[in-house]
């Protein structure tokens, strides 16, 4: 007995540690092989892949907002893709929104970005040298402001979407205290201020918490004011762009006095984007200044009476003599990694994608607009006369120079802090001053 | 004051204090379970504390269907099975290798342990990322389990204080009847580690269940998604809105709060038994 | 004999080959990195890292006065979980005392511990929000208007409300290991001082305070590492905000890595708090063990 029974529990043993190192071994095997051996197998995989073309291939792709998501099941795209190239699955990736680009830069690091990779243009630059370059892309082409947001001399990404900044507004309470759409920045405000002074609604709902909502004003205004939207680039130039006379001092000026005068409530940096929109949706609030895609956003909550809701071009200028800019945002980058082991099947995909059959439906029912040549989008009654204004002026936003990302980066220029701070009462020349001091000091160190 | 009363005022006290305690407990949670009844207007325009006008399931209802829950569930629970199990194989081994032998390596093992423990996280977070990647483990179940396994130094501890409260010379006379250190380990080390297993168990259950980023980096693939990256489908900053969110915090809660009200026995005793040996 | 030490041999190799193997991957590997990283000027992106010394740290001590701000606010967390631990001894304590339903607070105290620690932060987001939030329209039911804060947003209060929601979480944890350290005591000890007579306090001092040495020893050191590491309740429920005012420094550190593209000065972050850690709790065992030669 004695001699039997440790015999048995030795080989139980033994199997249990051999049970537990046998993955180990073989993965410390892969691991072993990792920086020569695996970059040299995908590649022979490929070549395999490319002989035989109705190998099964996953596109990886993925996406940051649900919105996103929904649409593609609604239409059913993944499937109706797999319909017309029966070997390629779509995989579509859903991630978080606020998570999405530091993400991104982990993968990249190991070299395992998606197939197709969508990006904020402002992210273009960083992702420049890890993305094939897509000139001669058929939906590139086509494609109206793929050109605009070139790296160096190449299209690196075609644009999904295009949109407009509005103030949504609720009609009923315009009417009840007589209030005509505001023509100008002065208009704007005195409209805000009588709002305010009735002392039922406030005037604007704004989540200053989450920092981002405030982007209408203190992301675009300078760009408005300059009537160039590629303002970040310009300030890149000078030495002191906080100072009186430029187009970012006197946004910020401007932006001040919305938050001086009390107009978005007692406490907007303790309200998140979630609560600002219920407070525009159950009519606590009389503004709120988002992009069009807020339409979208109307319609899913409930109980919100959409024939109450109207929208109008945030006016910057001073006098209607001026003209009046308007900014024009391109969205949703579509690019392909190097990494891709399958680039040709991805470019079928964005030239699919792009194709008049799918992404005019897909648009509609985003309510965006197109960026292709020849695809018009019917935006429904919701924009009705927004555009109706004496010399109206697109300004095409873009993300700023590599200068200009150098200086952010060196300060880290944060204008959605900036407006947080302004929000919390911080002294305004004095911050404008201290934004002088690091710039210049920036700039000089990075010359 | 008589004794007696004293006496009574002070327990008086005692259970005011303990009962304001179990109020801050209860009442955020409390006002989302009631945000997780009512809808998004109802949110915005009501007190938080008031009754929601109707006990409906329709934020249930969407999350469960949106999310997917059913399968994060799955999902989790597997993640939960098999690294519990994978712990308790590693954390006895170590804990035994670690305690009753002495070698060369040792202190600087165990040095290791304790900066896995202090290492800045997301920083490191390339190179981690880097070493699932060759180990050809992204995108699947395996790597949040692997990380999981790695460098766990309140196991180990727990671990070794129990073997320590072990007499050596338990050992000694089981070898001088014939056992080899093996059947030392098997026979009586990891039965008399069980109690301590069944409360690190938990712990770990806990742990590998409210992970949210190492399963959302490691796998994104939906199909892969869990119970907390579930969450984090409700919580986009943009898209996010409360009456879901709530519904689905409450049902990313209620498996961990079913298993620790099921089992808070074992784990108080498991914990009485582990944080105090030696 | 030749056979027992072999047989060691192999055991201690089978036994440590997995965990060693995870920490070379996971521990000792990405430790490298990081101090590599730290002397060079990568941007996260880019093929190429140049070495540039010291620079990062240098810079990191003389240029940002952000992360001072940040560390301060670590401080904080730090401070008050501190403040925390006699109280919390002093809830175990009468938890182990023989109080009707102590099993049923017991449960309740820890509860908040396993709770999904995300959830929680989104849950505290919209106790404080100012709009219908919970606390504020408790203290309006309550007739204390007066009392009613911005908690998220006033600079001076933010902090503390953060902290309030890391306690909430973590208290219940350490009462649990408090209690744990209690039980262990041996009941003949008490007896014996019963028999001296000793008094409650004296109790206190003499008998529950040496028992639970162990369980302070460890509580320390985590509330040392957990204080530093402080990440996801700011982030969840502020990104920092307003401004870096409940910035921490882990994410000061993950801002300047992925917001700023600079991760070589935020590898360098990482390797002071590494360093912040050690020193402190050296410092703090210290202390701690002076104190105790002192009392016996």
């Amino acid at each position: 007995m004695q001699q039997v029974r440790p015999r048995i529990t030795r080989i139980l043993c033994t199997l249990m540690i051999t049970a537990l190192m046998v993955p180990m071994f073989s993965a410390c095997g892969s691991k072993g092989s990792s920086d020569e051996g695996k970059t040299a197998q995908p590649d022979t995989k490929q070549q395999e892949q490319k002989v035989d073309e109705k190998e099964p291939v996953t596109l990886k792709f993925p996406i940051w907002s649900t919105i996103t998501e929904d649409l593609f099941t609604k239409l059913d795209l993944v499937n109706e893709y797999k319909k017309e190239h029966p070997n390629v699955t779509i995989e579509l990736e859903l991630l978080k929104d606020t998570e999405y680009e530091n993400t991104m830069k982990i993968r990249n690091s190991a070299n395992e970005l998606p197939d197709i990779l969508p990006l904020k243009s402002s992210w273009l630059i960083n992702f420049k040298d890890n993305i094939l370059p897509l000139d001669d892309l058929d939906a590139a082409k086509n494609n109206m402001f793929a050109a605009d947001f070139k790296v160096g001399d190449h299209i690196y990404g075609v644009p999904e979407s295009q949109f407009n900044e509005f103030v949504w507004y609720r009609k009923s309470i315009f009417q009840e205290y007589g209030l005509e759409i505001p023509k100008t920045w002065g208009e704007f405000v005195s409209a805000a201020k009588k709002i305010k002074d009735g002392g039922k609604y406030m005037p604007f709902a704004m989540g200053g918490k989450d920092a981002w909502p405030n982007y209408p004003f203190n992301e675009f205004m300078p760009s408005l004011v300059a009537g160039d939207g590629d303002y970040w680039s310009t300030m890149a130039t000078m030495d002191e762009p906080f100072t009186k006379g430029q187009a970012f001092y006197d946004a910020y000026v401007k932006i001040q006095e919305l938050y001086d005068g009390k107009l978005m409530g007692p406490d907007p940096l303790g309200v998140g984007f979630d609560q600002s929109k219920l407070m525009f949706g159950s009519k606590q609030a009389a503004m709120i200044a988002l992009g069009q895609w807020f339409g979208s956003d109307l319609k899913s909550m409930k109980d919100v009476d959409l024939n109450d809701v109207g929208a109008f071009l945030l006016p910057v200028r001073n006098s209607e003599s001026d003209p009046f800019n308007t900014i024009s945002m391109v969205d949703t980058f579509f690019t392909i990694p190097k990494t891709s082991k399958y680039p040709d099947e991805a470019k079928e995909f964005i030239n699919w994608f792009f194709s008049d059959k799918w992404y005019s439906k897909y648009l509609t029912e985003a309510q965006l607009q197109s960026t292709m040549k020849d695809v018009k989008i019917d935006l429904g009654t919701m924009f009705k006369g927004a555009f109706d204004v004496s010399n109206l002026n697109y300004v095409l936003y873009k993300g700023g120079s590599e200068g200009y990302k150098k200086i952010e980066s060196a300060i880290k220029f944060d204008v959605k802090k900036m407006g947080q701070d302004m929000m919390a009462g911080k002294d305004f020349n004095k911050m404008m001053q201290d934004m002088n001091n690091s710039w210049k000091n920036a700039r000089s160190k990075l010359k | 004051m008589t004794p007696r009363l004293g006496v009574a005022v002070k327990k008086l006290a005692v259970y005011v204090i303990l009962i304001a305690i179990c109020l801050i407990v209860f009442l955020p949670l409390l006002i989302t379970l009631f945000a997780s009844f009512k809808t998004s207007m109802e949110i915005g325009s009501e007190f938080s504390l008031k009754l929601p006008a109707s006990f409906n399931f329709d934020n249930y209802g969407v999350v469960l269907e949106k999310g997917k829950f059913l399968q994060g569930f799955g999902n989790s629970m597997f993640l939960v099975a098999v690294s519990v199990v994978i712990n308790a194989l590693i954390g006895t081994m170590t804990a035994y290798a670690i305690n009753r032998f002495d070698f060369r390596l040792k202190k600087i093992i165990l040095g290791l342990f304790v900066a896995g423990m202090i290492m800045p996280g997301m920083i490191t977070e390339i190179s981690r990322f880097t070493v699932i990647k060759n180990l050809g483990l992204y995108n699947t179940i395996w790597a949040p389990i692997v990380i999981y396994a790695a460098a766990n130094l309140v196991q180990l501890y727990i671990y070794t204080q129990f073997i320590n409260g072990i007499p050596k010379e338990l050992d000694e006379s089981a070898m001088l009847d014939g056992c080899s250190y093996f059947s030392v380990f098997n026979k009586m080390i990891f039965p008399l580690l069980l109690p301590a297993t069944a409360t690190l168990g938990i712990i770990k259950a806990v742990d590998v269940m409210n992970d949210m980023y190492v399963p959302y980096l490691y796998m994104p693939s939906s199909s892969l998604r869990t119970l907390t990256t579930t969450l984090m489908y409700f919580s986009s900053s943009k898209f996010g809105s409360w009456d879901y969110l709530s519904a689905a915090i409450i049902l990313v809660m209620l498996p961990t709060l079913l298993i620790y009200l099921l089992f808070s026995k074992y784990i108080f005793k498991g914990i009485v038994a582990g944080a105090v040996k030696g | 004999m030749k056979t027992i030490s072999m047989q060691r041999n192999i055991l201690l190799f089978s036994f440590l080959f997995v965990p060693v193997l995870l920490l070379l991957m996971f521990v000792l590997y990405p430790l490298f990195e990081l101090i590599r990283l730290s002397f060079t000027d990568w941007n996260g992106m880019d093929a190429k890292q140049v070495y540039i010394g010291f620079d990062n740290y240098i810079k990191m001590f003389t240029d940002s006065s952000d992360v001072w701000l940040s560390l301060r606010n670590n401080g904080f967390y730090f401070l008050f979980h501190f403040i925390m631990i006699p109280l919390e001894l002093a809830i175990a304590v009468v938890l182990d005392s023989k109080i009707r339903a102590s099993k049923f607070f017991k449960t309740i105290v820890f509860m908040p511990y396993i709770i999904n620690g995300v959830a929680i932060s989104y849950m505290f987001a919209f106790f404080y929000s100012p709009i219908n939030g919970g606390l504020n329209g408790i203290l309006e039911a309550l007739g204390l208007e007066s009392l009613i804060q911005n908690w998220l947003t006033n600079e001076s209060i933010v902090n503390l409300s953060l902290v309030f929601v890391s306690i909430w979480r973590f208290s219940g944890f350490h009462v649990i290991l408090f209690l744990a350290g209690l039980q262990a005591i041996p009941q003949d000890q008490f007896e014996a001082a019963k028999i001296d007579g000793a008094n409650s306090i004296q109790n206190f001092w003499y008998i529950i305070v040496p028992g639970v040495k162990k369980v302070l020893e460890v509580l320390l050191f985590l509330n040392v590492v957990g204080a530093l590491q402080v990440f996801d309740i700011p982030y969840i429920m502020t990104q920092g905000g307003p401004g870096h005012a409940s910035s921490t420094f882990t994410l000061y550190t993950l801002e300047t890595a992925f917001k700023f593209n600079n991760f070589g000065m935020a590898s360098a972050m990482g390797i002071t708090m590494l360093v912040l850690i050690i020193v402190l709790n050296s410092i703090q065992k210290r202390l701690f063990n002076l104190k105790g030669v002192d009392e016996e």
